[in-house]
């Protein structure tokens, strides 16, 4: 059975006045796939996905979901088809608890309005399969470090997502928590969701991404499984420099 | 309490409105309590956008003044009754606030905040510039002769403020309790997270705005037959600018129940302190204490009630 | 009648009464365009200065461009002392846009109502040997009332613009809006470059209230027409960049200048709303703006 094209991003091009962030990338994502994105600090990473979540817009290229034209829509219809995204800062909503910030995407993305009853249920169901269920009347301002990112990610789950972007939900963990976290995006992609993973941990990377992609200032410079990145001179040089 | 228990106490509150109008003779407390009952209607209204949403209007005066001047427009030029008035004034008020919302809400808060403060300055001198509704000499608006039911105009614009007032806090009762409350939550507690979470910014801004502009102009809409003789500094006075946000962030912003605490407060606060002190020494101390609250107490009077509560408990 | 030395009266009062307004906006162009704080209160810090030099002018007869130098120690101060409470309170809490916003509204309303309360509402002016002149420049009448205030302010904005180009600290400021640990790195603490440049950001309130009690009397609500007209300029010039604070200062000067006399005054104020709303709608980043 050959997947399908789940996500197409078609040479996406994107200025910041005088500054080239991304020029021409092409990326497809797969269904189910788990999908490495990878590349230096500043490589447009963080850019990219904006413009897919719909953050940002393109100035140039298409993006397509699931075979439609996404790049005029605004982001929360984007999150309605089945795009979610974590943010690499946590934007919790705070003054909410960790239950009512996981209905307010169950009850806006997943559904159309209210079920109060259901909506709540399937929020609790969510912080069980993550591990938060403990604090979910804790106010989000309330949490550690590793809880906020845990919740960034039940948040994101919480859409129903069809792809789901983790934006670096390991940076600052300590090893046994950057475990968790992959513990946790292996158990969703079981779920069928196609999990595009950016990160800078690369046993992470390495260990759960089926395809790679490689930018650098901006430009995809390499593609392929992780053996074939490792390997790759392109990208050695683009980390280390000359 | 439940919206059922709360419906009780409206209606209650209704009949004692109305019940007192039989008994009480001194005009006054009719006229302080029209300004209180005012006040609630503004706070609750600016509620809904700056509390609820985070967005912060300065120009709330703007809006008031509208739906001010559309009812004594509706009055010169129709004759019209209370009731239109009412939908009139919340109709245009309400526009006022859909169409600055649209200008400005898909940029920073920061840049909806200016253009309601420049808005109040633009409107005011729209309206002196407009004879017909006597520009800066003002207008007279002479109030029905036949009163069915009460003894006099007065008493009837006392309990339709009240009815008013009711109407608003049920308004942002509802909102609050509702997915478009939540959802105007999550844009105040993060909005690029909100707008990623499925949550449509922009449209819910855009309804917050209008409905808290068509609270506002709601407010003004008996205000000619009110006052009787009216001129735009009365109607863009300062009072409304600083008192209706002063009063949300001072009861609290968070909750219906703030906005109401904070206008009856300080509404009967400041109708005490005109007798003794002038009114600009009020304002000041508004001011002030404003700037104390929000430096130090930012979840004004009910979040401390809470902490209290939940210490108590605890 | 339509006469050509009527227009370029109207002009040159215009480019004049800009560059004014640029003395009255290079603060927000530094507190809002540099350092991200919305000080809505600016204008009210002006007619602060305006207040001050009245009264240096009337109760000592100081000259009140003298007046408006020797109250700028006294401004930064104030500028050090509210940027603290706002940083403590709001900017180290994440809170900024709502309770920033109400804070420096609080301010404004204070300095509104303690003046009218100090003052009244009438119209205070003050008196300078050299105010009620003109000089004539060949077709064009310069009435000293306006030229003065004109040059001086030119003079801040080149100051300005060279204190944060070519000194340390300007350039400290200029970073800060920019990367904190490249600040750091440089041995300068960002939380003081920022109080620093919000106080030069006051201190010019003092000079340009001088200015504007010399241009014309002033009261208390003065103020608030300066919001609108501020804020159109910090973003019609692109936010931070001094030479489009200038630039975007003359333009409206000049729009308000014909505005004024060919639709009658109380149009002027519609003007810079006018043009805060097109600025934001079509192009927020301005004229100079990145």
């Amino acid at each position: 059975m050959t997947s399908q094209v789940l996500l197409d991003v078609r040479s996406v091009t994107k200025r910041f006045g005088g500054f080239q962030a991304l020029t021409a990338v092409s990326l497809q994502v797969f269904e189910r796939e788990r999908f490495g994105l990878i590349g230096p600090n500043g490589s447009g990473k963080t850019t990219l996905i904006n413009c897919v979540s719909g953050a940002l817009r393109n100035d140039e290229g298409e993006i397509r979901f699931e075979g439609r034209n996404i790049t005029r829509l605004p982001a929360h219809q984007r999150t309605r088809q089945g795009i979610a995204r974590t943010f690499q800062i946590p934007r919790p909503f705070s003054s909410m608890t960790v239950l009512e910030n996981l209905c307010i995407p169950a009850e806006y993305a997943a559904h159309s309005r209210s079920h109060g009853a259901d909506v709540a249920a399937e929020a609790m169901e969510i912080l069980k399969l993550i591990g938060l269920d403990a604090k979910a009347g804790t106010r989000a301002a309330g949490l550690t470090q590793i809880e906020m990112r845990k919740l960034e990610l039940a948040r994101a789950l919480a859409v129903k997502p069809k792809l789901l972007i983790s934006d670096e939900s390991m940076a600052g963990l300590s090893s046994a928590e950057v475990d968790e976290i992959l513990a946790i995006l292996f158990a969703l992609n079981e779920r069928g969701i196609a999990i595009v993973m950016i990160e800078h941990i690369m046993r992470a990377v390495m260990r759960f991404s089926q395809r790679i992609v490689v930018l650098d200032a901006g430009e995809r410079i390499a593609e392929g499984g992780p053996e074939a990145i490792l390997g790759n001179a392109a990208v050695e040089k683009a980390y280390l420099g000359e | 309490m439940s919206g059922r228990a709360l419906l009780a106490v409206a209606v209650a509150l209704v009949a004692v409105a109305v019940g007192l109008t039989r008994v009480l003779e001194n005009q006054y407390y009719y006229f302080a309590a029209y300004v209180i009952l005012q006040y609630v209607v503004l706070a609750t209204a600016w509620n809904i956008l700056g509390g609820y949403t985070g967005y912060v209007n300065f120009g709330s005066a703007a809006f008031f003044a509208m739906g001010a001047y559309t009812a004594a427009v509706l009055i010169k030029a129709f004759g019209a009754p209370l009731p239109l008035l009412v939908v009139g004034a919340g109709l245009v008020a309400g526009l006022l606030g859909l169409g600055i919302g649209y200008l400005t809400l898909r940029l920073r808060g920061a840049f909806f905040s200016i253009a309601t403060l420049a808005l109040a300055v633009v409107l005011q001198t729209l309206i002196v510039n407009w004879r017909y509704v006597g520009g800066a000499r003002g207008i007279y608006t002479i109030r029905p002769a036949q009163v069915p039911f009460f003894a006099n105009y007065v008493e009837l614009l006392f309990v339709v403020m009240v009815l008013l007032a009711l109407g608003a806090l049920a308004t942002a009762w509802w909102i609050e309790h509702s997915w478009v409350g939540r959802g105007l939550m999550a844009i105040r507690d993060n909005e690029e997270a909100a707008e990623c979470m499925g949550v449509p910014t922009l449209k819910l801004k855009l309804l917050a705005t209008t409905v808290s502009g068509a609270l506002m102009g709601v407010a003004g809409a008996p205000f000619p037959y009110y006052l009787t003789y009216m001129e735009p500094t009365s109607a863009f006075n300062l009072d409304y600018a600083i008192n209706s946000l002063a009063m949300p962030m001072i009861g609290g912003t968070t909750t219906w129940v703030g906005p109401l605490v904070g206008a009856v407060l300080l509404g009967t606060a400041q109708q005490v302190a005109t007798v003794t002190i002038s009114s600009a020494l009020n304002l000041l101390i508004v001011g002030v204490v404003v700037v104390a609250f929000v430096i130090l107490a930012p979840e004004g009077i009910v979040g401390l009630v809470r902490r209290k509560l939940g210490k108590a408990r605890a | 009648m339509f006469s050509f030395d009527l227009l370029l009266d109207v002009v040159v009062a215009g480019i004049l009464v800009g560059g004014f307004y640029a003395a009255v906006s290079l603060g927000i162009t530094v507190a809002f365009g540099l350092l991200d704080v919305v000080n809505i209160a600016h204008p009210a810090f002006v007619i602060l200065g305006a207040y001050g030099a009245y009264v240096a002018n009337s109760r000592f007869g100081l000259d009140p461009i003298l007046a408006g130098l020797l109250g700028m120690p006294v401004f930064f101060l104030l500028g050090a002392l509210v940027y603290r409470v706002y940083y403590t309170s709001f900017e180290k809490r994440g809170d900024e846009s709502l309770r920033g916003l109400v804070f420096f509204f609080g301010i404004t309303f204070i300095i509104e109502v303690s003046l009218l309360l100090q003052y009244g509402v009438d119209y205070r002016s003050v008196e300078a040997a050299y105010v009620g002149e003109t000089i004539a420049l060949g077709p064009i009448d310069l009435p000293f009332r306006l030229a003065i205030p004109c040059a001086v302010a030119l003079a801040l904005t080149v100051t300005l613009h060279l204190f944060l180009s070519r000194t340390f600290y300007g350039r400290a400021v200029k970073a800060v809006s920019q990367d904190h640990l490249a600040l750091r790195l440089m041995g300068a603490s960002p939380v003081r470059i920022k109080a620093l440049a919000f106080a030069i950001a006051i201190a010019t309130a003092s000079i340009a209230g001088a200015l504007l009690i010399m241009i014309g009397p002033v009261e208390p609500s003065v103020g608030r027409e300066y919001i609108g007209r501020v804020f159109a300029i910090a973003v019609l010039g692109g936010m931070g960049s001094i030479g489009g604070t200038l630039a975007a200062s003359l333009i409206l000067g000049v729009l308000e200048s014909l505005t004024s006399t060919f639709y009658g005054p109380s149009w002027a104020l519609a003007v810079s709303f006018g043009i805060l709303l097109l600025v934001l709608a079509v192009r927020p980043a301005g004229l100079f703006g990145r």
